[in-house]
């Protein structure tokens, strides 16, 4: 049965030139960066000229780049490593005592989850976190947004785009707005690094994280960038670099800013086509996210009366793979909080499907996905309570 | 999700889906917050059992589901196991006895087999026994 994978806002397949720049680096030149002998200088070598790479693809210099074992670490670590040092610094700045000085981190209602229980976990630091609210595209109320900024805010965390509904954010507007407040800006670009340039000069965001296996790299491996002169400091030693995955992250953001412009034009195209075939031929299906200003790659949908988990079993009989925001499909049974936060109840959750298209996606395949994805509404819709 | 052959077989072609014009007995449960309804409709009929009395039983079941493919395993599972039996037998029917017979559900999912069993109750429970 043919494979019609429309998941890629999950992972990526490892691109076949991504994997050849990775191979040597396993069982050959398999030497410690951090070791002084010839074996390990080949390690270091290579992830330094990674790391130029992903500079350029960032346009910042290298020495702003770190590596981590995953976007997840990045953002662990641009949070943490900010808001402790923000905090003392702006407690200083402000000559109140511990107690008196609330410090605050505001972070995107919409934001991955790993962010947001990052955030959480500040709160034992006596740190507040506030959420930043959106409406029911996902988009921010700049002018509530404004009302939140003060002098005790230490981080505001906004993606570039959201995985789930594709909404983008202004970060550059964003980060203009925080710049009277001295409040460094981090933005999670990992949904959109494949498709939108990352120019963190031009953005003037203070950190940025992404991932590997998003862009046609390895899992194992993530990117964070932290503007100079940030208050910033380590939580804690990075372990051993990962040099296969490094290489890879890096030959993976040379591809992908060489076929930006291109990919993003023709997945754009699919994705408008996709979305007019499915609001047209099935009923009670809704977009959701913004309907133009969303990532190129991704087309996510509610459909009424009936629930995710089994519309995807379902396709996946036919070969055809995404995702969805249904509680069923979560371990902890709960619906997914950007729906929630955009205004959707939980009912209207369920029934979430997001497809997310990638390099091997071609208008047949979708065509074929809409036919199957019909007849897979309407059967379990007569297994329910109908449309 | 990790689910057995017997509940993707349940899933993929349902026994028991539907309704029946005018049913004896029905119910429903759940609600469409936790994401999972539930809807059974029953014909009672009536038969000498072997020591000469009179017995009711599941003449004809059919139900409605609206949940996730352990929502629906679990509802024609169900319907399957105590249709053609008294009502008695029916009214002892159990969550774990579905589940085992659809050769276990994942743990995050057993309440999908509570649900239909109170679904079951709630039905042949709307005149005493």
């Amino acid at each position: 049965m043919k494979q019609i994978y429309l998941d890629y806002a999950a992972t990526t397949p490892v691109k076949e030139e991504v994997l050849n720049a990775m191979l040597p680096y396993f069982s050959k030149n398999f030497g410690n960066a951090n070791s002084l002998h010839s074996l390990g200088q080949k390690s270091y070598k290579a992830i330094e000229k990674s790391r130029e790479e992903v500079a350029k693809f960032l346009n910042c210099s290298p020495e702003e780049i770190y590596f981590t074992s995953s976007s997840s670490e990045a953002v662990r670590v641009a949070t943490w490593g900010t808001a402790i040092q923000n905090s003392k610094l702006k407690q200083r700045v402000s000559g109140l005592e511990t107690d008196l000085f609330r410090p605050t981190i505001l972070s995107l209602s919409t934001e991955h989850i790993n962010s947001l229980d990052t955030s959480v976990q500040l709160i034992d630091n006596n740190i507040q976190v506030k959420q930043i609210k959106v409406n029911s595209f996902g988009e921010i109320d700049i002018n509530s947004f404004k009302a939140q900024l003060n002098d005790s805010v230490i981080l505001v965390n906004v993606m570039s785009a959201n995985n789930e509904v594709g909404t983008i954010y202004p970060i550059a507007e964003i980060v203009q707005l925080c710049a009277n407040h001295k409040i460094p800006v981090h933005t999670d670009a990992t949904a959109a690094a494949c498709y939108q340039k990352l120019d963190v000069k031009k953005s003037g965001v203070s950190m940025l994280s992404f991932g590997g296996h998003k862009i046609y790299g390895p899992k194992g491996v993530g990117v964070l960038y932290v503007k100079r002169g940030t208050p910033f400091k380590l939580p804690y030693k990075l372990p051993t670099p990962d040099t296969p995955a490094i290489v890879g992250v890096g030959k993976a953001c040379r591809l992908a800013k060489l076929n930006r412009t291109a990919e993003s034009q023709r997945l754009t195209k699919l994705r408008d086509y996709f979305i007019d075939r499915v609001l047209t031929n099935i009923k009670g299906s809704v977009l959701t996210g913004h309907p133009t200003n969303r990532l190129p790659n991704i087309a996510s949908f509610l459909f009424k009366n009936v629930e995710g988990e089994a519309i995807l079993l379902m396709l996946n009989e036919y070969g055809i793979m995404a995702s969805t925001g249904s509680a069923c499909s979560s371990h902890d049974l709960k619906a997914s909080h950007v729906l929630l936060a955009m205004g959707f109840k939980e009912e209207d959750a369920h029934g979430s499907i997001r497809f997310s298209l990638g390099y091997d996606t071609t208008a047949a395949k979708l065509e074929y996905t809409v036919k199957v994805l019909k007849e897979t509404i309407e059967k379990l819709r007569r297994i329910g309570f109908g449309p | 999700m990790n689910y057995s052959k017997k509940v993707l077989d349940h899933f993929l072609h349902p026994r028991n889906m539907g309704i029946i014009k005018k049913p004896d007995r029905e119910s429903q449960v759940g609600n469409p917050v936790c994401g999972d309804i539930m809807k059974i409709h029953i014909k009672l009929g009536k038969r000498k059992t072997k020591d000469g009395t009179e017995e009711e039983f599941i003449k004809d079941i059919k139900f409605q589901t609206l949940g996730c493919a352990a929502a629906i395993a679990s509802s024609s599972m169900a319907t399957e196991l105590i249709k053609g039996k008294s009502v008695k037998e029916a009214l002892a029917i159990t969550n774990k006895a579905v589940a085992e017979a659809l050769d276990g559900l994942p743990k995050v999912k057993m309440h999908c087999s509570v649900l239909i069993e109170e679904a079951i109750k709630k039905a042949l429970s709307s005149e005493k026994y």
